[in-house]
């Protein structure tokens, strides 16, 4: 029997398998004729019309899964608005830019068990790369220094902020607050929903911690309180506790310096400041680090005290020793 | 090669009872602010235990602890009172050869009501009062934790019934910050 295969359908079966279950349990049907097929393909015209409707409306899914109705502020003619995904003016904000190299790099995966080179995942456009995190499920491989480099749109970079794990001393979305004028302004309160939950973690794992073993406590903490958001995971890679908190205040100090600007000199139109100044409100960002630091002195209190304790009851029983 | 037997020892044949009181139980004062005379100040305090889940105990307050651990609150003297039981038999190894005559040294010590001394109970002593000092430490950790919290209730009643003696309360707020809690309240003379 003759089979005919056409490397471009298999493809495009391959995407919007990867879309739905990620690429380790994305099988096409004709799998087992895969290492027929060459390790290198030119894409046709028609292939470039399918593949960027595909992903288009693939993105645009994940959007509305991802973000539901949350809104996002907006500037129009100096004033700011509220749009969610539901709104054509939250579409038209940001423009997305697939590129072929997307679908060259998805074909790497399709073909890595015959290509011997991990595929060149930075060769792409921020939405390629977009594309092949959803597709693998991971998040990780795109900087944000990288993304703003190659000029992520804001929803582009609003969706890495959303998955990407974070390891607490290398806080990968801190580059944001770092530069805060490169951020544009939905996601400037995005940012702020997320720094407060951030904070919120890790009082979480604060309040795990045991004051008489202070180092090996390595959690991971997911903050899952807001309902229809994305859970933030947090690694806390550090042993030391004071290591662990200062990194934390820097985050803090980085945080509150962006907030800063956004709401005063890097303001964009007449009334964004207000938006951005409530959202801190909001969010109870400083209730949050107050909560933060009330736990961090609770936790040195504690650990001084059961010390001091732990002292006595070995003075206790060491003293008058009669008999044994 | 000699072969070693794991065996059980009564505990009071290595550790005299005093010793074994000293290890098992340990005393902490705590201070409690005179905001209001003495008498009432207990009384506020002994109440605010209670509603936390106290219970009375032969004139002292008990805080709810696991099985065969004691926190007793004593009101009058300003002391907390920590027991632990002790384990009733130590475990150890002693090799073939020493077997028979360690066992009659048991036997004879508690047909006596004495210790066997050495190395044994030297050894047993000191294992024994790591365990009971990590054991005491954590009851005297979750005790002070139930009696802090009862101290930061009375403040606030007593700070309360201080300023309604000045004249009528009109607001009262309250904030935390940094390890300390702050209580305004507004009175009207």
């Amino acid at each position: 029997m003759k089979l005919q295969l056409f490397p471009e359908d298999i493809l495009l079966e391959y995407a919007e398998k990867s879309f739905a279950v990620s690429v380790d349990s994305a099988v096409v049907k004709h799998a087992q004729h895969l290492k027929h097929l060459p390790r290198m393909i030119e894409f046709s015209e028609e292939f470039a019309g399918r593949w960027q409707s595909l992903v288009k409306s693939a993105v645009k899914r994940f959007v509305a899964d991802t973000f539901k109705l949350r809104p996002f502020l907006f500037d129009v003619e100096g004033y700011t608005k509220r749009f969610n995904s539901a709104d054509e003016h939250f579409w038209n904000s940001c423009e997305f830019s697939f590129s072929q190299r997307g679908a060259e790099r998805l074909y790497e995966l399709l073909m890595r068990e015959f290509i011997e080179e991990e595929p060149m995942f930075l060769v792409a456009t921020p939405d390629d790369g977009l594309i092949l995190s959803i597709c693998t499920s991971n998040f990780g491989r795109y900087s944000f220094p990288w993304l703003c480099r190659n000029r992520a749109n804001w929803l582009t970079q609003a969706l890495f902020v959303a998955w990407q794990q974070v390891v607490i001393d290398r806080i990968s979305w801190q580059y944001l607050l770092d530069n805060p004028a490169e951020v544009a302004l939905p996601l400037r309160e995005y940012l702020i929903e997320r720094c407060a939950d951030l904070i919120i973690a890790c009082s979480g794992h604060m309040r795990h911690l045991d004051p008489s073993t202070p180092s090996g406590q390595l959690v991971d903490v997911v903050n899952d309180l807001r309902e229809d958001g994305v859970p933030l995971k947090v690694s806390f890679n550090q042993h030391d506790f004071s290591g662990k908190v200062t990194t934390v205040r820097r985050f803090i100090a980085s945080a509150e310096k962006a907030f800063a600007y956004w709401s005063g000199e890097g303001s964009v139109g007449l009334d964004d400041e207000k938006f951005i100044r409530g959202a801190v409100q909001q969010y109870r960002f400083a209730e949050e680090v107050r909560e933060f630091e009330q736990l961090v002195s609770d936790y040195l209190e504690g650990r001084g005290m059961e010390g001091a304790i732990y002292e006595s009851i070995i003075q206790n029983q060491n003293s008058n020793r009669s008999s044994t | 090669m000699s072969r070693s037997y794991k065996i059980r020892i009564p505990i009071e044949v290595l550790l005299s009872n005093d010793r074994l009181d000293k290890l098992g139980s340990f005393s902490m004062p705590f201070d409690v602010m005179q905001i209001l005379p003495a008498d009432q100040m207990q009384e506020l305090l002994k109440k605010s235990l209670l509603a936390a889940g106290c219970s009375e105990s032969g004139g002292k307050i008990a805080v709810p602890c696991k099985e065969g651990q004691t926190a007793l609150i004593d009101l009058e003297n300003h002391v907390l009172r920590l027991r632990i039981e002790v384990p009733k038999e130590y475990e150890t190894s002693v090799y073939e050869e020493i077997l028979s005559s360690v066992n009659e040294q048991i036997a004879d010590a508690l047909a006596k009501g004495e210790q066997i001394g050495g190395r044994m109970s030297e050894y047993a002593d000191s294992r024994l009062a790591g365990q009971m000092a990590a054991q005491l430490r954590d009851l005297a950790m979750a005790a002070r934790k139930v009696l802090n919290a009862a101290l930061k209730e009375t403040y606030r009643e007593a700070i309360k019934t201080k300023a309604a003696q000045i004249g009528n309360v009109t607001n009262i707020s309250e904030s935390s910050e940094g390890g300390s809690t702050r209580i305004r309240i507004e009175v009207a003379v």
